[in-house]
């Protein structure tokens, strides 16, 4: 009697278990879904989206031209935003594409609170970074970087300095002590983005800039062509 | 008795949207717009608005901090136009009328105006005496003559372009004049707005029927046959009854 008890409380116990195990894995699923959505959340903040489809429902009514060009625009944003992976290393060329449009929708959005420029070295345009490391910059130097005329003047450099390439993103406004200190969690994820992808080869640094506000500078190796693992394969040989 | 409106938004193109859906409210006035807290606070003692459209991060001090440097009695309504969800509590805390979230669209913000009316009811009811006088008469400007309309012959008004069809009995007089401006001509408790571009006079009114989507069909003692859109069957309904 017992002896035919005993397999079947076995089964019984094994598919307790499994059932236990399966809900773990959907539940592990679940949060590392949860995840991607958190980093996309910290790439292209969800406000800038609403403020943008809210100014292009005010210029569908008066100048249709600008709605059709901040659509283009954004749907662009909104692919690279969506498509990249947050290891996928992209040309210099298409990380400024991005930044271009980011910063022509925000343009629309302020209107005269934002100047900008952008000072690209040509010789640094193939050159490979992780995407989207540069618009969270230019984000914070046009919310927290306003001069106290309340425009926000910001400049982006990236350029080749023998074995590294480096991007500079600059503003005018109060500097550090108007970030209150703290960083932000778009920008200490990029310092965790690039320690991930380069240890210690990659420098991300926040420094006063000369003649009064902030100067945001990632220094890292500079690469064409490879993702940056296999280039130190490479290297190797 | 006017809404008098003032607009604090940093994005230009937020401010239009609002002016745009306010300037279809014939009881709206905007009477200024800015983009920040401390011009804000320079235009609310200037301008005494009774409504503030206000969004809350702004370069400088955000909505919330302008609402605390105004003391009570200065306080006009709060409307919170704003892309963030996070901050109605907040809002509500701060004895915000209502919180709209950008995008918001036209009958969501007047939604919110009806709120404001309620709320500002018992406040404005000692302003009514100070209301500006109705016209009894209305000027019909021809080459050469004047001629007048009594208000009493009204039946109903009806926009034309830049035109109002005024519609008495067998006559119908033009003016060049907006909708909104008309409007305020007009004593509220003989005549109601009942579309965007129609006006009538509440006893001419013979019968209401329902139509699709909330709209009303409105027949006039002579026949004429009117619609009384959704938009506006809130205030119809304090002079027609329940409709």
């Amino acid at each position: 009697m017992l002896f035919t008890v005993i397999p079947w409380i076995l089964l019984a116990g094994a598919m307790l278990m499994a059932a236990l195990l399966w809900r773990d894995r959907r539940r592990l699923r679940a949060r590392l879904a949860q995840a991607e959505i958190r980093r996309l959340r910290t790439q292209l903040d969800p406000h800038f989206l609403y403020n943008t489809l809210n100014a292009i429902s005010e210029l569908g009514y008066n100048d249709p031209q600008l709605a059709d060009q901040v659509i283009t625009q954004l749907s662009q944003l909104l692919r690279k935003s969506l498509a990249d992976g947050e290891q996928h290393e992209i040309a210099l060329r298409d990380e400024i594409a991005f930044l271009e449009h980011y910063l022509g929708i925000q343009k629309v959005l302020l209107r005269d609170r934002l100047q900008y420029g952008l000072d690209i070295d040509p010789a640094a345009l193939s050159a490979r970074l992780p995407g989207m490391v540069m618009q969270p910059l230019a984000e914070n130097a046009l919310t927290h970087g306003m001069s106290a005329d309340g425009i926000a003047r910001i400049r982006i450099r990236a350029c080749r300095d023998g074995a590294n390439l480096i991007l500079d993103v600059e503003d005018e406004g109060p500097g550090l002590s108007g970030a209150g200190g703290s960083l932000g969690i778009g920008l200490a994820n990029i310092r965790a983005r690039l320690r991930h992808v380069y240890g210690d080869a990659a420098v991300f640094a926040l420094q006063p800039r000369e003649g009064g506000g902030l100067m945001a500078r990632i220094s890292l190796p500079f690469h064409e062509g490879f993702a940056f693992r296999e280039t130190q394969d490479l290297d190797r040989r | 008795m006017k809404l008098r409106t003032l607009i604090v938004d940093d994005m230009p193109l937020s401010r239009a949207r609002v002016r745009r859906y306010l300037s279809d409210e014939p009881d709206v006035e905007v009477v200024g717009e800015c983009g920040d807290a401390d011009t804000a606070m320079t235009d609310i003692d200037r301008l005494k608005p009774d409504l503030l459209m206000l969004d809350v991060q702004m370069p400088g001090a955000s909505g919330f901090e302008l609402l605390g440097r105004l003391p009570a009695d200065k306080r006009p309504a709060v409307v919170f136009i704003t892309a963030f969800e996070e901050f109605a509590v907040q809002a509500f805390a701060a004895e915000a009328v209502d919180y709209l979230l950008k995008p918001f669209d036209h009958e969501r913000l007047r939604q919110a105006l009806a709120k404001v009316r309620a709320r500002l009811q018992p406040r404005r009811a000692g302003d009514v005496a100070a209301r500006g006088p109705h016209l009894d008469r209305i000027p019909i400007k021809s080459v050469g003559r004047t001629d007048y309309v009594s208000t009493s012959a009204i039946d109903w008004v009806e926009s034309a372009g830049n035109y109002l069809s005024l519609h008495c009995g067998k006559d119908v007089h033009l003016v060049r004049e907006t909708m909104s401006q008309f409007e305020a001509h007009l004593d509220p408790k003989v005549f109601l707005r009942i579309h965007r571009s129609t006006i009538v006079r509440t006893d001419a009114v013979q019968s209401v029927e329902p139509l699709f989507n909330g709209d009303r069909s409105v027949t006039l003692r002579d026949g004429t046959r009117l619609t009384l859109s959704r938009s506006y069957r809130e205030r119809a309904r304090t002079v027609l009854g329940d409709i």
